[in-house]
Protein backbone atom coordinates (compact mmCIF):
# COMPACT_ATOMS: atom_id res chain seq x y z
CA UNK A 1 0.00 0.00 0.00
CA UNK A 2 1.54 3.30 -1.04
CA UNK A 3 2.04 6.17 1.37
CA UNK A 4 -0.35 8.30 -0.73
CA UNK A 5 -3.19 5.79 -0.20
CA UNK A 6 -2.41 5.70 3.55
CA UNK A 7 -2.57 9.50 3.72
CA UNK A 8 -5.77 9.45 1.67
CA UNK A 9 -7.32 7.08 4.24
CA UNK A 10 -6.11 9.37 7.05
CA UNK A 11 -7.66 12.42 5.32
CA UNK A 12 -10.96 10.63 4.79
CA UNK A 13 -11.02 9.39 8.39
CA UNK A 14 -10.29 12.88 9.70
CA UNK A 15 -13.03 14.39 7.53
CA UNK A 16 -15.56 11.80 8.76
CA UNK A 17 -14.52 12.37 12.38
CA UNK A 18 -14.77 16.15 12.08
CA UNK A 19 -18.12 15.99 10.27
CA UNK A 20 -19.65 13.51 12.67
CA UNK A 21 -18.57 15.65 15.60
CA UNK A 22 -20.01 18.83 14.04
CA UNK A 23 -23.02 18.84 16.33
CA UNK A 24 -22.75 17.67 19.90
CA UNK A 25 -25.23 14.88 20.42
CA UNK A 26 -27.31 14.55 23.54
CA UNK A 27 -26.21 11.87 25.98
CA UNK A 28 -28.13 10.07 28.71
CA UNK A 29 -26.31 8.98 31.85
CA UNK A 30 -27.40 7.13 34.94
CA UNK A 31 -26.01 7.78 38.41
CA UNK A 32 -26.73 5.98 41.63
CA UNK A 33 -25.99 8.28 44.58
CA UNK A 34 -26.16 8.02 48.32
CA UNK A 35 -29.65 8.59 49.63
CA UNK A 36 -30.44 11.92 51.19
CA UNK A 37 -32.91 12.09 54.04
CA UNK A 38 -33.76 15.77 54.44
CA UNK A 39 -33.03 17.34 51.07
CA UNK A 40 -31.91 20.93 50.94
CA UNK A 41 -32.48 22.71 47.62
CA UNK A 42 -28.96 21.77 46.55
CA UNK A 43 -29.46 18.19 47.62
CA UNK A 44 -32.84 18.14 45.89
CA UNK A 45 -30.93 18.94 42.77
CA UNK A 46 -29.22 15.60 43.24
CA UNK A 47 -26.07 17.62 43.16
CA UNK A 48 -23.41 15.77 45.05
CA UNK A 49 -20.78 18.38 44.36
CA UNK A 50 -23.11 21.18 45.39
CA UNK A 51 -23.74 19.42 48.68
CA UNK A 52 -20.14 19.94 49.50
CA UNK A 53 -20.16 23.53 48.31
CA UNK A 54 -20.75 26.43 50.65
CA UNK A 55 -24.35 27.02 51.67
CA UNK A 56 -26.20 29.48 49.41
CA UNK A 57 -25.71 33.05 50.49
CA UNK A 58 -28.45 34.80 52.34
CA UNK A 59 -30.45 37.61 50.73
CA UNK A 60 -28.06 40.31 49.55
CA UNK A 61 -30.20 42.99 51.24
CA UNK A 62 -31.12 43.78 54.82
CA UNK A 63 -34.21 45.47 56.21
CA UNK A 64 -35.75 46.51 59.51
CA UNK A 65 -39.08 44.94 60.39
CA UNK A 66 -41.75 47.27 61.81
CA UNK A 67 -43.18 46.27 65.19
CA UNK A 68 -45.30 43.13 64.95
CA UNK A 69 -44.13 42.17 61.48
CA UNK A 70 -42.38 38.79 61.25
CA UNK A 71 -40.20 37.19 58.63
CA UNK A 72 -40.04 33.77 57.03
CA UNK A 73 -36.74 32.63 55.51
CA UNK A 74 -35.93 32.71 51.80
CA UNK A 75 -37.65 30.07 49.71
CA UNK A 76 -37.63 29.47 45.99
CA UNK A 77 -36.88 32.76 44.34
CA UNK A 78 -38.21 34.82 47.27
CA UNK A 79 -35.56 36.63 49.23
CA UNK A 80 -37.99 36.61 52.13
CA UNK A 81 -41.66 36.45 53.04
CA UNK A 82 -42.90 39.06 55.51
CA UNK A 83 -46.01 38.44 57.60
CA UNK A 84 -48.00 41.60 58.36
CA UNK A 85 -50.49 41.04 61.20
CA UNK A 86 -54.01 42.38 60.82
CA UNK A 87 -56.47 43.21 63.58
CA UNK A 88 -59.31 41.85 61.50
CA UNK A 89 -59.14 38.94 59.10
CA UNK A 90 -56.17 37.02 57.79
CA UNK A 91 -52.61 38.32 58.04
CA UNK A 92 -51.13 39.91 54.94
CA UNK A 93 -48.08 38.40 53.29
CA UNK A 94 -45.43 40.49 51.55
CA UNK A 95 -42.92 38.90 49.21
CA UNK A 96 -39.46 40.33 48.54
CA UNK A 97 -37.99 39.26 45.22
CA UNK A 98 -35.46 40.51 42.72
CA UNK A 99 -36.21 40.09 39.01
CA UNK A 100 -35.65 41.77 35.69
CA UNK A 101 -38.39 43.45 33.67
CA UNK A 102 -39.32 47.06 32.99
CA UNK A 103 -41.31 49.29 35.34
CA UNK A 104 -44.27 49.99 33.04
CA UNK A 105 -44.57 46.32 32.06
CA UNK A 106 -44.76 45.21 35.70
CA UNK A 107 -47.24 47.90 36.76
CA UNK A 108 -49.55 47.11 33.84
CA UNK A 109 -49.31 43.37 34.54
CA UNK A 110 -50.39 44.00 38.13
CA UNK A 111 -53.17 46.31 37.00
CA UNK A 112 -54.38 43.49 34.74
CA UNK A 113 -54.37 41.10 37.71
CA UNK A 114 -56.83 43.31 39.64
CA UNK A 115 -58.96 43.95 36.55
CA UNK A 116 -57.75 47.46 35.67
CA UNK A 117 -56.99 48.55 32.10
CA UNK A 118 -53.42 49.04 30.91
CA UNK A 119 -51.98 52.54 31.29
CA UNK A 120 -50.04 54.19 28.44
CA UNK A 121 -46.33 53.97 29.27
CA UNK A 122 -46.05 57.76 29.70
CA UNK A 123 -48.75 57.70 32.40
CA UNK A 124 -47.25 54.90 34.47
CA UNK A 125 -44.54 56.87 36.26
CA UNK A 126 -46.83 59.80 37.27
CA UNK A 127 -49.24 57.24 38.77
CA UNK A 128 -46.58 56.08 41.25
CA UNK A 129 -45.34 57.60 44.48
CA UNK A 130 -41.60 58.14 44.43
CA UNK A 131 -39.71 57.79 47.71
CA UNK A 132 -36.03 57.73 48.61
CA UNK A 133 -34.53 54.60 50.12
CA UNK A 134 -31.02 53.60 51.14
CA UNK A 135 -30.80 51.72 47.81
CA UNK A 136 -31.87 54.73 45.74
CA UNK A 137 -35.28 55.89 44.54
CA UNK A 138 -38.23 53.53 44.89
CA UNK A 139 -41.70 53.64 43.36
CA UNK A 140 -44.76 52.74 45.42
CA UNK A 141 -47.91 51.56 43.68
CA UNK A 142 -51.25 51.11 45.42
CA UNK A 143 -53.37 49.41 42.78
CA UNK A 144 -57.06 49.28 43.62
CA UNK A 145 -59.94 48.44 41.34
CA UNK A 146 -62.91 50.49 42.66
CA UNK A 147 -65.27 47.85 41.33
CA UNK A 148 -63.52 45.00 43.14
CA UNK A 149 -61.89 46.27 46.34
CA UNK A 150 -61.38 42.87 47.91
CA UNK A 151 -58.34 42.17 45.71
CA UNK A 152 -55.87 45.04 45.62
CA UNK A 153 -52.11 45.28 45.49
CA UNK A 154 -49.48 47.37 47.27
CA UNK A 155 -46.04 47.17 45.76
CA UNK A 156 -42.67 48.86 45.88
CA UNK A 157 -40.16 48.69 43.05
CA UNK A 158 -36.54 49.60 43.68
CA UNK A 159 -34.51 49.61 40.43
CA UNK A 160 -30.97 48.27 40.84
CA UNK A 161 -27.87 49.25 38.85
CA UNK A 162 -27.48 45.76 37.31
CA UNK A 163 -30.81 46.15 35.50
CA UNK A 164 -32.90 44.10 37.93
CA UNK A 165 -35.39 45.52 40.45
CA UNK A 166 -36.30 44.60 44.01
CA UNK A 167 -40.04 43.99 44.33
CA UNK A 168 -41.86 44.17 47.65
CA UNK A 169 -45.44 43.13 46.99
CA UNK A 170 -48.52 42.62 49.16
CA UNK A 171 -51.99 41.62 48.02
CA UNK A 172 -55.14 42.00 50.07
CA UNK A 173 -58.28 44.05 50.40
CA UNK A 174 -58.10 47.74 49.54
CA UNK A 175 -58.90 48.74 53.13
CA UNK A 176 -56.20 46.57 54.70
CA UNK A 177 -53.59 47.80 52.22
CA UNK A 178 -54.52 51.45 52.78
CA UNK A 179 -54.13 50.88 56.52
CA UNK A 180 -50.73 49.25 55.98
CA UNK A 181 -49.40 51.72 53.39
CA UNK A 182 -47.55 54.06 55.79
CA UNK A 183 -45.74 51.25 57.60
CA UNK A 184 -45.05 49.58 54.26
CA UNK A 185 -43.39 52.79 53.04
CA UNK A 186 -41.20 52.91 56.16
CA UNK A 187 -40.28 49.27 55.69
CA UNK A 188 -39.33 49.88 52.03
CA UNK A 189 -37.12 52.79 53.09
CA UNK A 190 -35.27 50.48 55.50
CA UNK A 191 -33.99 48.19 52.75
CA UNK A 192 -30.24 48.39 52.44
CA UNK A 193 -27.31 46.27 51.31
CA UNK B 1 -10.10 7.23 -7.32
CA UNK B 2 -8.42 9.55 -9.83
CA UNK B 3 -11.38 11.93 -9.78
CA UNK B 4 -11.32 12.02 -5.96
CA UNK B 5 -7.61 12.84 -6.04
CA UNK B 6 -8.26 15.58 -8.59
CA UNK B 7 -11.03 17.00 -6.41
CA UNK B 8 -8.88 16.96 -3.25
CA UNK B 9 -5.68 18.25 -4.87
CA UNK B 10 -6.65 21.98 -4.60
CA UNK B 11 -6.68 21.54 -0.82
CA UNK B 12 -2.90 21.18 -1.01
CA UNK B 13 -2.62 24.74 -2.33
CA UNK B 14 -0.14 26.90 -0.42
CA UNK B 15 -2.42 29.92 -1.04
CA UNK B 16 -5.25 28.26 0.86
CA UNK B 17 -2.94 27.58 3.81
CA UNK B 18 -1.64 31.17 3.67
CA UNK B 19 -5.09 32.80 3.70
CA UNK B 20 -6.46 30.36 6.31
CA UNK B 21 -3.53 31.19 8.61
CA UNK B 22 -4.02 34.91 8.04
CA UNK B 23 -7.72 34.56 8.89
CA UNK B 24 -6.79 32.59 12.02
CA UNK B 25 -4.52 35.45 13.15
CA UNK B 26 -7.44 37.87 12.66
CA UNK B 27 -9.70 35.58 14.72
CA UNK B 28 -7.13 35.41 17.51
CA UNK B 29 -6.92 39.23 17.67
CA UNK B 30 -10.71 39.77 17.56
CA UNK B 31 -11.38 36.90 19.95
CA UNK B 32 -8.81 38.19 22.45
CA UNK B 33 -10.30 41.70 22.43
CA UNK B 34 -13.84 40.27 22.65
CA UNK B 35 -12.95 38.45 25.89
CA UNK B 36 -12.94 41.79 27.69
CA UNK B 37 -16.49 42.60 26.63
CA UNK B 38 -18.25 39.24 26.34
CA UNK B 39 -16.33 37.03 28.77
CA UNK B 40 -13.75 34.31 28.22
CA UNK B 41 -16.11 31.40 27.62
CA UNK B 42 -18.44 33.24 25.21
CA UNK B 43 -15.46 34.46 23.17
CA UNK B 44 -13.85 31.02 23.12
CA UNK B 45 -17.08 29.47 21.89
CA UNK B 46 -17.78 32.14 19.28
CA UNK B 47 -14.35 32.76 17.77
CA UNK B 48 -12.49 29.50 18.34
CA UNK B 49 -14.79 26.53 19.06
CA UNK B 50 -17.61 27.32 16.62
CA UNK B 51 -17.55 26.39 12.95
CA UNK B 52 -18.98 29.71 11.76
CA UNK B 53 -19.56 33.19 13.17
CA UNK B 54 -22.40 35.51 12.33
CA UNK B 55 -21.02 39.06 12.78
CA UNK B 56 -23.52 41.42 14.41
CA UNK B 57 -26.32 38.89 13.73
CA UNK B 58 -26.20 39.78 10.03
CA UNK B 59 -27.31 37.11 7.53
CA UNK B 60 -23.65 36.40 6.83
CA UNK B 61 -21.63 33.45 8.04
CA UNK B 62 -17.84 33.65 8.24
CA UNK B 63 -15.49 30.79 9.09
CA UNK B 64 -14.73 30.57 12.81
CA UNK B 65 -11.70 28.96 14.45
CA UNK B 66 -12.81 25.34 14.11
CA UNK B 67 -13.56 25.62 10.40
CA UNK B 68 -10.29 27.47 9.76
CA UNK B 69 -8.27 24.86 11.65
CA UNK B 70 -10.08 22.10 9.72
CA UNK B 71 -9.10 23.79 6.43
CA UNK B 72 -5.47 23.99 7.57
CA UNK B 73 -5.53 20.35 8.71
CA UNK B 74 -7.09 19.07 5.50
CA UNK B 75 -4.68 21.21 3.49
CA UNK B 76 -1.68 19.73 5.27
CA UNK B 77 -2.95 16.17 4.78
CA UNK B 78 -3.67 16.91 1.10
CA UNK B 79 -0.19 18.40 0.69
CA UNK B 80 1.43 15.32 2.20
CA UNK B 81 -0.71 13.08 0.01
CA UNK B 82 -0.43 14.89 -3.31
CA UNK B 83 2.47 17.36 -3.34
CA UNK B 84 5.14 15.97 -1.04
CA UNK B 85 8.31 14.60 -2.60
CA UNK B 86 9.18 11.40 -0.76
CA UNK B 87 12.92 11.60 -1.24
CA UNK B 88 15.75 11.14 1.26
CA UNK B 89 16.89 14.76 0.97
CA UNK B 90 13.33 15.89 1.89
CA UNK B 91 12.97 13.56 4.87
CA UNK B 92 13.60 16.32 7.44
CA UNK B 93 10.92 18.58 5.96
CA UNK B 94 8.49 15.68 5.68
CA UNK B 95 9.05 14.68 9.31
CA UNK B 96 8.50 18.32 10.33
CA UNK B 97 5.21 18.42 8.37
CA UNK B 98 4.21 15.15 9.99
CA UNK B 99 4.93 16.66 13.43
CA UNK B 100 2.64 19.60 12.65
CA UNK B 101 0.00 17.11 11.45
CA UNK B 102 0.26 15.24 14.77
CA UNK B 103 -0.11 18.57 16.61
CA UNK B 104 -3.27 19.44 14.67
CA UNK B 105 -4.76 15.97 15.14
CA UNK B 106 -4.00 16.32 18.85
CA UNK B 107 -5.99 19.55 18.76
CA UNK B 108 -8.94 17.68 17.24
CA UNK B 109 -8.70 15.02 19.95
CA UNK B 110 -8.53 17.65 22.70
CA UNK B 111 -11.43 19.65 21.22
CA UNK B 112 -13.75 16.64 21.29
CA UNK B 113 -12.64 14.69 24.33
CA UNK B 114 -11.33 17.08 26.98
CA UNK B 115 -13.39 17.94 30.04
CA UNK B 116 -12.84 20.56 32.71
CA UNK B 117 -14.75 21.16 35.87
CA UNK B 118 -14.48 21.36 39.60
CA UNK B 119 -15.15 19.35 42.69
CA UNK B 120 -15.81 20.85 46.12
CA UNK B 121 -15.38 18.64 49.17
CA UNK B 122 -15.87 19.43 52.83
CA UNK B 123 -13.43 18.12 55.40
CA UNK B 124 -14.44 14.59 56.35
CA UNK B 125 -16.50 14.11 53.19
CA UNK B 126 -15.89 12.15 50.03
CA UNK B 127 -16.86 12.63 46.41
CA UNK B 128 -16.37 10.83 43.11
CA UNK B 129 -18.14 13.24 40.76
CA UNK B 130 -17.16 16.62 39.39
CA UNK B 131 -19.21 19.33 37.70
CA UNK B 132 -18.48 20.99 34.38
CA UNK B 133 -17.74 24.74 34.48
CA UNK B 134 -20.21 25.58 31.73
CA UNK B 135 -22.16 22.62 30.29
CA UNK B 136 -25.51 21.88 31.92
CA UNK B 137 -27.82 18.90 32.06
CA UNK B 138 -31.34 18.05 33.18
CA UNK B 139 -31.29 15.66 36.14
CA UNK B 140 -34.29 13.48 36.95
CA UNK B 141 -34.04 12.01 40.45
CA UNK B 142 -36.03 8.96 41.51
CA UNK B 143 -35.96 8.78 45.31
CA UNK B 144 -38.13 5.68 45.56
CA UNK B 145 -35.32 3.08 46.01
CA UNK B 146 -34.78 2.40 49.70
CA UNK B 147 -30.98 2.59 49.75
CA UNK B 148 -30.03 5.08 47.06
CA UNK B 149 -31.30 7.78 44.71
CA UNK B 150 -31.35 6.96 41.02
CA UNK B 151 -30.48 9.95 38.82
CA UNK B 152 -30.94 10.04 35.04
CA UNK B 153 -29.32 12.97 33.25
CA UNK B 154 -29.86 14.47 29.80
CA UNK B 155 -26.96 16.56 28.50
CA UNK B 156 -27.31 19.89 26.70
CA UNK B 157 -26.86 18.20 23.31
CA UNK B 158 -30.64 17.65 23.56
CA UNK B 159 -31.39 21.33 24.20
CA UNK B 160 -32.41 22.44 20.72
CA UNK B 161 -35.77 24.16 20.39
CA UNK B 162 -38.63 21.72 19.79
CA UNK B 163 -36.40 18.66 20.39
CA UNK B 164 -38.08 15.78 22.25
CA UNK B 165 -36.23 13.20 24.30
CA UNK B 166 -36.77 10.59 26.99
CA UNK B 167 -35.18 7.45 28.45
CA UNK B 168 -36.40 4.05 29.63
CA UNK B 169 -35.69 5.09 33.25
CA UNK B 170 -37.95 8.16 32.98
CA UNK B 171 -41.69 7.55 32.45
CA UNK B 172 -42.39 10.81 30.64
CA UNK B 173 -41.08 12.80 27.68
CA UNK B 174 -39.45 16.22 27.47
CA UNK B 175 -39.69 18.75 24.69
CA UNK B 176 -37.50 21.85 24.86
CA UNK B 177 -39.33 25.13 24.24
CA UNK B 178 -36.17 27.17 24.62
CA UNK B 179 -32.76 26.85 26.22
CA UNK B 180 -31.11 29.97 27.63
CA UNK B 181 -27.34 30.02 28.13
CA UNK B 182 -27.81 33.10 30.30
CA UNK B 183 -31.14 34.47 31.41
CA UNK B 184 -33.07 36.44 33.99
CA UNK B 185 -36.42 35.71 35.57
CA UNK B 186 -39.29 38.00 34.74
CA UNK B 187 -43.00 37.82 35.46
CA UNK B 188 -45.07 36.00 32.86
CA UNK B 189 -47.63 38.06 30.95
CA UNK B 190 -51.25 37.19 31.70
CA UNK B 191 -51.76 36.45 28.00
CA UNK B 192 -49.82 33.19 28.65
CA UNK B 193 -52.21 32.04 31.36
CA UNK B 194 -54.20 29.85 28.95
CA UNK B 195 -51.07 27.70 28.44
CA UNK B 196 -50.62 24.53 30.56
CA UNK B 197 -48.19 26.26 32.94
CA UNK B 198 -46.93 24.29 35.94
CA UNK B 199 -45.01 25.08 39.11
CA UNK B 200 -43.08 28.36 38.91
CA UNK B 201 -43.82 28.72 35.19
CA UNK B 202 -47.34 29.80 36.18
CA UNK B 203 -46.08 33.22 37.27
CA UNK B 204 -42.59 33.48 35.85
CA UNK B 205 -40.78 33.15 32.57
CA UNK B 206 -37.16 33.34 31.47
CA UNK B 207 -35.72 36.12 29.36
CA UNK B 208 -32.52 35.78 27.31
CA UNK B 209 -29.52 37.82 28.46
CA UNK B 210 -26.17 38.32 26.74
CA UNK B 211 -23.32 36.28 28.15
CA UNK B 212 -21.93 37.66 31.39
CA UNK B 213 -18.48 39.15 30.90
CA UNK B 214 -17.31 37.45 34.09
CA UNK B 215 -18.75 34.12 32.87
CA UNK B 216 -21.33 34.10 35.67
CA UNK B 217 -24.12 32.89 33.44
CA UNK B 218 -27.45 31.69 34.75
CA UNK B 219 -28.59 28.85 32.48
CA UNK B 220 -32.27 28.06 32.16
CA UNK B 221 -34.64 25.99 30.10
CA UNK B 222 -38.38 26.13 29.44
CA UNK B 223 -39.48 22.58 28.92
CA UNK B 224 -42.73 20.75 28.16
CA UNK B 225 -43.40 17.49 30.01
CA UNK B 226 -45.82 14.99 28.49
CA UNK B 227 -46.75 11.42 29.34
CA UNK B 228 -46.67 12.06 33.12
CA UNK B 229 -49.77 12.04 35.35
CA UNK B 230 -52.50 14.28 33.94
CA UNK B 231 -52.01 17.13 36.44
CA UNK B 232 -48.26 17.21 35.94
CA UNK B 233 -48.11 17.43 32.15
CA UNK B 234 -47.29 20.96 31.04
CA UNK B 235 -44.66 23.67 30.84
CA UNK B 236 -41.92 23.92 33.50
CA UNK B 237 -39.06 26.29 34.12
CA UNK B 238 -35.71 24.87 35.18
CA UNK B 239 -32.93 27.14 36.33
CA UNK B 240 -29.31 26.28 37.11
CA UNK B 241 -29.36 27.94 40.53
CA UNK B 242 -29.08 26.12 43.88
CA UNK B 243 -31.94 28.12 45.41
CA UNK B 244 -34.31 27.37 42.54
CA UNK B 245 -34.75 23.81 43.82
CA UNK B 246 -36.54 21.17 41.82
CA UNK B 247 -39.95 20.54 40.27
CA UNK B 248 -41.64 17.31 41.28
CA UNK B 249 -43.46 15.31 38.63
CA UNK B 250 -45.51 12.19 39.20
CA UNK B 251 -45.01 9.58 36.50
CA UNK B 252 -47.71 7.21 35.37
CA UNK B 253 -45.89 4.55 37.41
CA UNK B 254 -47.01 6.44 40.52
CA UNK B 255 -43.48 7.48 41.53
CA UNK B 256 -42.39 11.07 42.12
CA UNK B 257 -39.44 12.38 40.13
CA UNK B 258 -37.48 15.54 41.03
CA UNK B 259 -36.51 17.56 38.00
CA UNK B 260 -33.80 20.17 37.82
CA UNK B 261 -31.11 21.82 35.75
CA UNK B 262 -27.54 21.64 37.02
CA UNK B 263 -23.96 21.78 35.80
CA UNK B 264 -23.11 18.58 33.96
CA UNK B 265 -21.71 15.90 36.27
CA UNK B 266 -18.98 13.41 35.44
CA UNK B 267 -18.03 10.29 37.35
CA UNK B 268 -14.39 9.91 38.36
CA UNK B 269 -12.96 6.37 38.29
CA UNK B 270 -11.87 6.98 41.90
CA UNK B 271 -13.16 8.88 44.91
CA UNK B 272 -11.50 11.62 46.94
CA UNK B 273 -11.84 11.85 50.71
CA UNK B 274 -10.75 15.22 52.15
CA UNK B 275 -8.95 14.56 55.42
CA UNK B 276 -7.73 18.07 56.13
CA UNK B 277 -7.49 21.46 54.47
CA UNK B 278 -4.70 23.78 55.56
CA UNK B 279 -4.24 27.47 54.78
CA UNK B 280 -1.17 29.48 55.70
CA UNK B 281 -1.48 33.27 55.72
CA UNK B 282 1.06 36.01 55.16
CA UNK B 283 2.15 37.27 58.59
CA UNK B 284 -0.35 39.67 60.12
CA UNK B 285 -2.86 39.34 57.28
CA UNK B 286 -5.62 36.99 56.19
CA UNK B 287 -4.11 36.74 52.70
CA UNK B 288 -3.34 33.16 51.73
CA UNK B 289 0.37 32.40 51.38
CA UNK B 290 -0.23 28.76 50.61
CA UNK B 291 -3.04 26.29 50.90
CA UNK B 292 -3.11 22.53 50.59
CA UNK B 293 -5.40 19.54 50.98
CA UNK B 294 -4.58 16.18 52.53
CA UNK B 295 -6.70 13.61 50.74
CA UNK B 296 -7.20 9.88 50.50
CA UNK B 297 -7.66 8.55 46.98
CA UNK B 298 -9.80 5.41 46.91
CA UNK B 299 -10.02 3.21 43.86
CA UNK B 300 -11.66 -0.17 44.27
CA UNK B 301 -10.12 -1.97 47.23
CA UNK B 302 -6.93 0.12 47.20
CA UNK B 303 -6.37 3.57 48.64
CA UNK B 304 -3.48 5.94 49.30
CA UNK B 305 -2.90 9.29 51.01
CA UNK B 306 -1.50 12.29 49.18
CA UNK B 307 -1.33 16.07 49.45
CA UNK B 308 -2.59 18.42 46.74
CA UNK B 309 -1.15 21.92 46.66
CA UNK B 310 0.07 24.60 44.28
CA UNK B 311 2.11 23.10 41.41
CA UNK B 312 1.58 19.65 42.91
CA UNK B 313 -1.67 18.32 41.43
CA UNK B 314 -3.00 14.81 41.82
CA UNK B 315 -2.70 12.79 38.60
CA UNK B 316 -4.67 9.59 38.36
CA UNK B 317 -6.33 7.61 35.52
CA UNK B 318 -5.81 10.46 33.05
CA UNK B 319 -7.40 13.01 35.39
CA UNK B 320 -5.49 15.90 36.93
CA UNK B 321 -6.81 17.59 40.09
CA UNK B 322 -5.40 21.02 40.94
CA UNK B 323 -5.88 22.85 44.23
CA UNK B 324 -8.05 25.72 43.01
CA UNK B 325 -10.00 27.36 45.83
CA UNK B 326 -11.27 26.99 49.37
CA UNK B 327 -14.07 28.12 51.65
CA UNK B 328 -13.54 28.52 55.37
CA UNK B 329 -17.11 29.48 56.24
CA UNK B 330 -18.91 27.02 58.46
CA UNK B 331 -17.63 24.46 60.92
CA UNK B 332 -15.85 22.36 58.29
CA UNK B 333 -13.57 23.89 55.69
CA UNK B 334 -14.23 23.18 52.03
CA UNK B 335 -11.52 22.57 49.47
CA UNK B 336 -12.19 23.09 45.76
CA UNK B 337 -10.22 21.24 43.09
CA UNK B 338 -10.13 21.94 39.39
CA UNK B 339 -10.42 18.69 37.44
CA UNK B 340 -8.98 18.36 33.92
CA UNK B 341 -9.32 15.33 31.67
CA UNK B 342 -7.67 15.48 28.26
CA UNK B 343 -6.92 12.40 26.16
CA UNK B 344 -4.62 14.43 23.94
CA UNK B 345 -2.55 15.97 26.73
CA UNK B 346 0.73 14.31 25.70
CA UNK B 347 0.31 14.90 21.96
CA UNK B 348 1.73 18.48 21.89
CA UNK B 349 4.95 17.21 23.53
CA UNK B 350 5.22 14.34 21.06
CA UNK B 351 4.47 16.69 18.13
CA UNK B 352 7.11 19.20 19.22
CA UNK B 353 9.68 16.39 19.51
CA UNK B 354 8.82 15.19 15.98
CA UNK B 355 9.03 18.75 14.59
CA UNK B 356 12.37 19.26 16.38
CA UNK B 357 13.70 15.97 15.04
CA UNK B 358 12.56 16.87 11.51
CA UNK B 359 14.28 20.25 11.63
CA UNK B 360 17.45 18.70 13.03
CA UNK B 361 17.55 16.05 10.29
CA UNK B 362 16.90 18.71 7.65
CA UNK B 363 19.79 20.84 8.94
CA UNK B 364 22.12 17.82 9.07
CA UNK B 365 21.17 16.84 5.50
CA UNK B 366 21.69 20.39 4.32
CA UNK B 367 25.11 20.87 5.96
CA UNK B 368 27.13 19.07 3.18
CA UNK B 369 25.24 21.05 0.52
CA UNK B 370 25.88 24.29 2.39
CA UNK B 371 29.56 23.44 2.74
CA UNK B 372 29.83 22.63 -0.97
CA UNK B 373 27.96 25.81 -1.90
CA UNK B 374 30.25 27.90 0.35
CA UNK B 375 33.35 26.30 -1.09
CA UNK B 376 32.07 26.84 -4.66
CA UNK B 377 31.39 30.51 -3.90
CA UNK B 378 34.89 30.92 -2.47
CA UNK B 379 36.43 29.26 -5.55
CA UNK B 380 34.36 31.49 -7.85
CA UNK B 381 35.45 34.55 -5.88
CA UNK B 382 39.10 33.55 -6.26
Amino acid sequence: MSIRILLGILATGTAIFITSACKEKGEVHHFRVEKTTQPTPAEEAGDQASQAQPAPQKAPYRWTLPTGWTEKPASGMRLATIIIPQEKGDNLEASITEFGGDLAGNINRWRGQVGLPTLPEAEVLPSLEKIDTQLGPAYIALIINPESTDKAMLAAIIPRPAGTSIFVKVTGSADSLKATATTFRTFTQSLTK
Amino acid sequence: MTSIIKALRPLASAAMFYYATLWLVALVVVGTVAQKYFGLQASLEKYFSAWFIQPLDMPLYLPSGRFTMAVILMGLIAKMAFSTKWKIKMIGINITHFGVLVLLLGGVLTAYTSTEGNIAIKEGQESSTFSDFHAVEIAVTDRSPADYDQITTFTDGFFSDEQSFTDAAVPFTFKVNHFFKNCEIVERPSSDYQLPLRDRATKLQLKEKPSDKDDRNLGGVEIVVSGASEDDNGIYLLLNHPQWGSSTIQGKDGKNYALNLRFRHYELPFSIHLKDFEKLDHAGTSMARAYSSKVTVKEGASSYDTKIYMNHPLRSDGYTLYQADFDQRGANETSVFQVVYNKGRYIPYIAVLIVGLGLLIHIIIQIPRLLVATSTRKKSAN
